[in-house]
Parts: structure tokens; C-alpha cells; sequence
């Protein structure tokens, strides 16, 4: 029996909306997690901030290096 | 009659959509929508500010808000504006490598912005602020939360146009950008309204307090 794939306007958003729960659940776990070291609640203020820069900086080299190879 | 064919033949020309307003129907759509969201977020606005100060216990703005930790959070929603800005100009450059990486930043740091939100609910919860504790919880966890609701739909459209761009690359070429474009006017909105909440709740919140 040939199963059927469900089409790509139900299935991106089901996985869009499980990304999103894993990640966002995820880091608040981890905030939470430093609320209760020393660090309190600058432990979240310090990964906010280096989330800021590290993503837009990880996109910015992964264009760069995809970029460089489609030139060569 | 003579008039309105020569203004179809000048829409026509022009490249312009073939609407009765000469703006396509679903950028009209989306400015409908965003204006009844105006009225939606404004009347949760107007009635914690009705609340404000009304409730007969605590815990009260002033002990549980942290304005270190939200305005991180805040300037995790204003970047992930800043990238939206630069996936729609690569969109229009025609540039779909630039637009999937700029698109998949601003869905990170969305998510990133609904991590803070968890942390933070979480947290006030543990503090004994509930939506049931009173009127200050009722009114704020309702506001917040279906704010946290439209960021998680923006997210799912972003990751959504983001898995589009692999399918169906064409729908995001340089004259098919209003896909981009709408998702952006969404995105920008669900950004301003988290600027007044920041202020009229957190910032006005702490200071009166």
C-alpha cells in the first residue's frame, strides 16, 4: 500500500510550528536554568546578546563562503 | 467609456495589477487586516491601562518585571526587523541565497524573542503571577500572550516561505516579491505593537511603581 506524502502546505507549517516549539522551549529552559546559578537573570541578558550578533553573523559568513564557492 | 478603456490600457502598460484600486488584492488584503489587528491589540492596550493600578493584591509590575532582561528581548524583535529588511531588498536584487539566510535569521531571532517569553512567564508564574491572581495578571498575560501568538504565526509564515523558496524559487523572483512582501508588512507590525507594549506596560509600568 502506497502511502500518501501530505502536501507541502500542511506539512511546512506542522514542522515550521515543531522547530519552533523546540527552539523557543529550549532556550527558555535555558534561561531559566542560569536564573538559578549565580548569574540570576543576566545570564539571559548575556545569551539574548550573543544570540543577536552570533546569528546575523553565522548567516553573513555561511552567504560569504556559499557566494565564494558559486564563483569559483 | 472611451475613458475607462484608456485607463485599463494605461494600468495595462504600466504592469500595475488589474484591480478596481490598482493595488493587488492581497497587499489590499493585508492592510485591511493589519488595521482591524490595530483595533484588536489597541482595545488590550486600553484595558490593561484601564486595570493599571486597580489590583487589590500582588504581585505588583514593579516586583516582577525585569527591564534588563525584556529590553534584551525587545532588541531581539527590533534585529529580527533589520534582517526582514535585508531578505526583502535581496528578494528585489533577485538574490534568493541572500533572501534564505536573511529570512532564516529573522525566524531564529523570532523564536528567540518567544524563548524570552517563556522564561519570562515561567518565571512570573513562579513568583505567584498568574492570569488569576488579578487584574494586573489577567490583563497582562492576555495582552503578551496573544502578541506571542502572533509572533509564533509570523515565525511559521517565515519558515514557511523559507521552505517555499527550495520548492517553488520562481514564486520569490524579483517580480513575484509581494510573497516577501507581505510576510514583511506583517512582521514589521507584530514589531511596532511589541514597542508600544514594551513602553506603555514594562517601562510606565516599572516608573509609576
Amino acid at each position: 500500500m502506497k502511502i500518501k506524502r501530505p502536501p507541502f502546505q500542511v506539512l511546512m507549517p506542522i514542522v515550521a510550528a515543531l522547530a519552533i516549539a523546540s527552539w523557543a522551549f529550549g532556550l527558555g529552559e535555558i534561561f531559566l536554568y542560569l536564573h538559578h546559578t549565580e548569574l540570576g537573570e543576566w545570564g539571559a541578558v548575556m545569551i539574548g546578546m550573543i544570540l543577536i550578533f552570533a546569528i546575523p553573523g553565522a548567516a553573513a559568513l555561511v552567504l560569504n563562503k556559499v557566494r565564494g564557492n558559486n564563483k569559483e | 467609456m472611451d475613458q475607462a478603456q484608456s485607463h485599463h490600457q494605461t494600468v495595462e502598460v504600466g504592469h500595475a495589477p488589474s484591480t478596481t484600486t490598482g493595488i493587488d488584492h492581497r497587499k489590499m488584503l493585508i492592510w485591511a487586516f493589519l488595521a482591524s489587528e490595530c483595533m484588536f491589540f489597541g482595545s488590550f492596550i486600553a484595558t490593561y491601562l484601564v486595570y493599571e493600578g486597580q489590583s487589590l493584591v500582588g504581585p505588583y509590575p514593579a516586583e516582577v518585571f525585569s527591564i534588563p532582561v525584556t529590553s534584551v528581548s525587545t532588541f531581539v524583535l527590533l534585529m529580527s526587523s533589520f534582517m526582514m529588511v535585508l531578505a526583502y531588498s535581496a528578494v528585489s536584487k533577485g538574490d534568493i541565497q541572500g533572501f534564505r539566510a536573511w529570512i532564516l535569521c529573522t525566524a531564529l531571532l523570532g523564536a528567540t524573542f518567544l524563548g524570552f517569553q517563556v522564561y519570562e512567564f515561567t518565571e512570573f508564574s513562579q513568583q505567584g503571577l498568574t492570569p488569576r491572581t488579578n487584574l494586573f495578571g489577567s490583563s497582562f498575560f492576555t495582552l503578551t500572550g496573544f502578541h506571542g501568538a502572533h509572533v509564533t504565526v509570523g515565525v511559521i509564515w517565515l519558515l514557511s516561505l523559507f521552505g517555499y523558496s527550495y520548492i517553488n524559487p520562481s514564486a520569490l523572483s524579483r517580480d513575484e516579491g509581494l510573497n516577501v512582501d507581505l510576510v514583511a508588512l506583517y512582521w514589521h507590525f507584530v514589531d511596532v505593537v511589541w514597542i508600544v507594549i514594551f513602553t506603555v506596560v514594562y517601562l510606565i509600568g516599572v516608573v509609576e511603581n
